[in-house]
C-alpha cells in the first residue's frame, strides 16, 4: 500500500516537474530570442530566399566570406570563368554557391587600359571586401554572360564579363 | 515551388512504405517515414558518391521514392501486412503539401556561415562536381545536409525550406510515437499519451530546439536520427518489437547512414548509443549486430572515401579520417564477432569500464594541458545557462535527469542513460582532439551539439514512469518489488 502510494506520488512528481519545466521554456522563450541577437534568435524570418539578400541582411562575417559569390551567382549564373592563378578566390564556391559553369585557370592576363577601366565602371553591378580575395568589383551586362574574366589589378579583384573587355577593344 | 512539393512527398511516401514495412502503425506512419525518408535519401546520395557513381538529385529522390514502394508493393502482394488506409493517407499527403507550401510563404530559417558552407556541397552535388570541393569541406559538412537540399537546384533555387522543419516535426513525432508504443503496457497513472504529450511539450518549447528545426546544419536532423536510434533501442528492452511490434534492427538500420552521414562526429555518437544493446538483456541477437555493422560499414566507406579524396588533392590526410575510419573497422570487427561468438564474452560492466576508459582519456588529455578544460568548462557553464540560449532549459533537464537516476529504478535504462553521461567525456576529448577550447556564444560548437541529445534526454526521463521504487533510498526499493536482473542501468 505504501509503495503503491510511494509510486503514485513519485509519478505524480515527475509529471508536474515535466509541466513545469514546459511553462518555465515557454516563459523564458521570448526573453532568449530578445538576447541572443537576429542570427541565433529561434525564429528569422527572410523576406526572400535570393542569396544574394540573405548575405547582405546577415552579418559581416557571412557577407565577408560569402557575399562574392552571391553577386556572381546572381549576375553570372552558368558562366565560364577564367581565374589568374595568384587569384584566392575558393573554387568550390565557384561551383557550389556561384554555380558557375568551367573554371579555368590562366597565368598573368589581359593589361587594362584607361578606357577599360572607364568601361568597367559604368557597368559596375556590384563592389564589396572579400574576407579572401580582398576588394573586389563586379561588372557585367545584366544578361547573357557567358564569360567571367577574372583579374587581380593591384589589390582589387575585378570581375569582368568578358564582353566589355571586347566591347572596349582589350 | 512544384520541386519542392514533389521532393517533400518522394521523402514522405518512400519513407512512409517502409516504415509500414518495418511494422509501424496507424498516426506515426508517415510521423516516423519522413524522418526515414530523407535518411533513405541521404543513405543513397552517400552510397552514389562513395561509388563514384553520379548522383543527381533526381536521381537520390526517385530511388528514395520506388525502393521503398516497390519494397512494399512486394510484401503487400505476398499477402503480408502492410496496411494503407486511402482516406487518412490523402488527408496526410494533403496536410504536407499544406505545410510546404507554409514553409515556402513563411521562409523561417536560421544560417550562419556554416549553414552556406552546406549549400556550397548541394550546389556542387547538384552541378554533379563533388571534384571542386575541397577535402576539408567534404570532411567537415559531409554529405546529409547537402543531399537534402541539393534537388532545389532542380529549380535553380539554394535551399528547400521546408525539408528541416519537418524533419524536425517528425522528430517530435517520432518522440510522442516512442512513448506511446514503449509505455503501451504501463498502466499509469499517467496515461502514456498525457506523458508523450508533456514530452512533446517540452522539446517543443526548448529554444534551442525550435532554432535547430530552422536551421541549415546537420545538428537537427541528427537529434531526430539519433532519437530513433536509441529510441529503438529502448523499445527493444521495453520488448515492444515482439510479435506485431516495429522491426527495430531495419529502423536502425535506415538511420545509421544518415547519422554518419549528418556530421563527422555523428558515426561516434552512433557508437555510444549502440554500445548499450550488446550487454542489454534480452533483445534479439541481430539488434547486437546489425547496427554495429552498418555503423562500421558506412564510416569505413566514407572514411575511406575521404583518404583517397585528401590523396588525390595531394594533401595529408589528417589524424581525424584515419581515427575515424580505424574506428569503422573496428565497428565492423566487432560486429562479426558479434555474431560469431554472441556476447558472452563481454564483460558484465562494459559500459561502466567504457565511461572509465573515456574518462581516463581525458584525464590524460587535461594532464597536459589543463587550460583547453578550464577554457572550456568556463565557457561552458555560461553556455548552459544564458549564453548559450538555452535559458532554463538544459539546467532543468539535467536536474531531473539527475533525479530520476537516483530515485528512480527501470530495468534496461542503460540503453537511453549511457549515451548521455558518456557524452560529457566524449565532449571534453573532442575539444583537444581539435585543438581548442570551447567558447562562450550560441555558435561554439559544443553548445551546438548539445541538441543532439536533449530528445533522447526527454526520452530518457519519461521512459522512468515505470519505475517501480521511487525514494532516494535504494533499499526501500527491494521492499515495494523485486526488480529483474537487466545489466547495468
Amino acid at each position: 500500500m505504501i509503495a503503491t502510494e510511494s509510486r503514485a506520488y513519485g509519478r505524480g512528481v515527475l509529471l508536474g516537474a515535466l509541466l513545469l519545466a514546459t511553462v518555465a521554456n515557454a516563459a523564458d522563450f521570448p526573453r532568449i530570442d530578445r538576447e541572443i541577437g537576429s542570427v541565433y534568435a529561434a525564429v528569422n524570418r527572410y523576406p526572400t530566399a535570393e542569396l544574394t539578400e540573405l548575405t547582405d541582411g546577415h552579418t559581416s562575417v557571412v557577407r565577408e566570406r560569402f557575399r562574392l559569390y552571391a553577386e556572381l551567382r546572381h549576375w553570372a549564373r552558368g558562366a565560364d570563368i577564367e581565374v589568374p592563378t595568384d587569384a584566392r578566390l575558393r573554387r568550390e564556391e565557384l561551383a557550389g554557391l556561384a554555380d558557375l559553369g568551367e573554371i579555368m585557370s590562366r597565368d598573368g592576363g589581359p593589361r587594362l587600359s584607361q578606357d577599360d577601366l572607364s568601361t568597367i565602371e559604368a557597368h559596375t553591378v556590384a563592389t564589396g571586401e572579400d574576407r579572401n580575395s580582398g576588394p573586389y568589383t563586379l561588372a557585367v551586362v545584366p544578361d547573357g554572360v557567358e564569360r567571367i574574366i577574372a583579374l587581380q589589378i593591384g589589390d582589387r579583384l575585378y570581375l569582368v564579363d568578358a564582353r566589355l573587355l571586347e566591347r572596349a577593344g582589350t | 515551388m512544384i520541386v519542392e512539393v514533389l521532393v517533400v512527398l518522394a521523402f514522405l511516401i518512400g519513407g512512409s512504405a517502409l516504415a509500414a514495412v518495418y511494422g509501424v502503425r496507424g498516426w506515426a506512419v508517415p510521423a516516423v517515414g519522413f524522418a526515414l525518408g530523407v535518411a533513405v535519401h541521404v543513405g543513397l546520395v552517400g552510397a552514389l558518391t562513395v561509388a563514384s557513381l553520379p548522383s543527381p538529385p533526381w536521381l537520390g529522390v526517385m530511388l528514395t521514392l520506388l525502393g521503398p514502394l516497390a519494397w512494399w508493393g512486394w510484401r503487400w502482394h505476398q499477402g503480408d501486412d502492410v496496411p494503407v488506409a486511402p482516406i487518412p493517407t490523402l488527408g496526410v499527403l494533403a496536410a504536407t503539401v499544406g505545410l510546404v507550401l507554409a514553409a515556402r510563404a513563411a521562409n523561417l530559417v536560421n544560417f550562419t556561415p556554416d549553414s552556406f558552407r552546406y549549400l556550397t556541397t548541394a550546389g556542387l552535388l547538384n552541378g554533379g562536381r563533388l571534384d571542386d570541393a575541397s577535402p576539408f569541406l567534404l570532411e567537415s559538412r559531409v554529405l546529409a545536409v547537402p543531399a537534402m537540399h541539393a534537388p532545389a537546384g532542380l529549380s535553380g533555387e539554394l535551399y528547400l525550406r521546408s525539408v528541416t522543419p519537418l524533419l524536425a516535426l517528425s522528430g517530435v513525432l517520432v518522440l510522442v510515437w516512442l512513448v506511446t508504443v514503449g509505455l503501451r503496457t504501463f498502466d499509469g497513472p499517467p496515461s502514456p499519451t498525457l506523458i508523450a504529450v508533456a514530452a512533446a511539450a517540452l522539446l517543443v518549447t526548448t529554444n534551442r530546439f525550435v532554432f535547430h528545426a530552422f536551421y541549415i546544419n546537420g545538428h537537427g536532423p541528427l537529434a531526430t536520427w539519433l532519437l530513433i536510434l536509441g529510441g529503438a533501442s529502448w523499445l527493444a528492452v521495453r520488448r515492444a518489437d515482439e510479435v506485431g511490434g516495429p522491426q527495430l534492427t531495419l529502423l536502425q538500420a535506415t538511420v545509421l547512414p544518415a547519422i554518419v552521414l549528418a556530421r563527422p562526429d555523428g558515426g561516434v555518437l552512433a557508437g555510444l548509443v549502440l554500445l548499450p544493446l550488446l550487454t542489454a538483456d534480452g533483445v534479439p541477437a541481430r539488434l547486437r549486430w546489425v547496427g554495429l555493422g552498418v555503423l562500421g560499414l558506412t564510416m569505413t566507406a566514407w572514411q575511406g572515401f575521404l583518404v583517397s579524396f585528401y590523396r588525390s588533392a595531394g594533401g595529408d590526410v589528417p589524424f581525424s579520417v584515419t581515427a575515424l575510419l580505424l574506428v569503422g573497422i573496428g565497428a565492423v570487427l566487432g560486429a562479426l564477432s558479434v555474431r560469431r561468438l554472441g556476447t558472452a564474452w563481454l564483460p558484465r560492466r562494459s559500459l561502466g569500464l567504457t565511461e572509465l576508459v573515456l574518462w581516463g582519456a581525458a584525464g590524460v588529455a587535461i594532464a597536459f594541458d589543463p587550460q583547453v578544460l578550464l577554457d572550456s568548462a568556463r565557457a561552458t557553464v555560461q553556455n548552459t545557462g544564458w549564453e548559450g540560449g538555452w535559458g532554463v532549459s538544459l539546467l532543468m533537464l539535467a536536474g531531473l535527469a539527475v533525479a530520476v537516476l537516483m530515485a528512480t529504478d527501470v530495468p534496461g535504462r542503460a540503453v537511453l542513460r549511457f549515451p548521455l553521461t558518456a557524452f560529457v567525456p566524449l565532449a571534453i576529448l573532442l575539444a583537444y582532439l581539435r585543438g581548442n577550447a570551447y567558447r562562450v556564444g550560441p555558435g561554439d560548437s559544443l553548445n551546438r551539439m548539445l541538441i543532439h541529445l536533449v530528445p533522447m534526454l526527454i526520452l530518457f526521463l519519461v521512459a522512468s514512469f515505470p519505475s517501480e521504487r521511487w525514494t532516494w533510498r535504494r533499499s526501500d526499493a527491494s521492499s515495494a518489488v523485486a526488480m529483474p536482473s537487466q545489466g547495468e542501468s
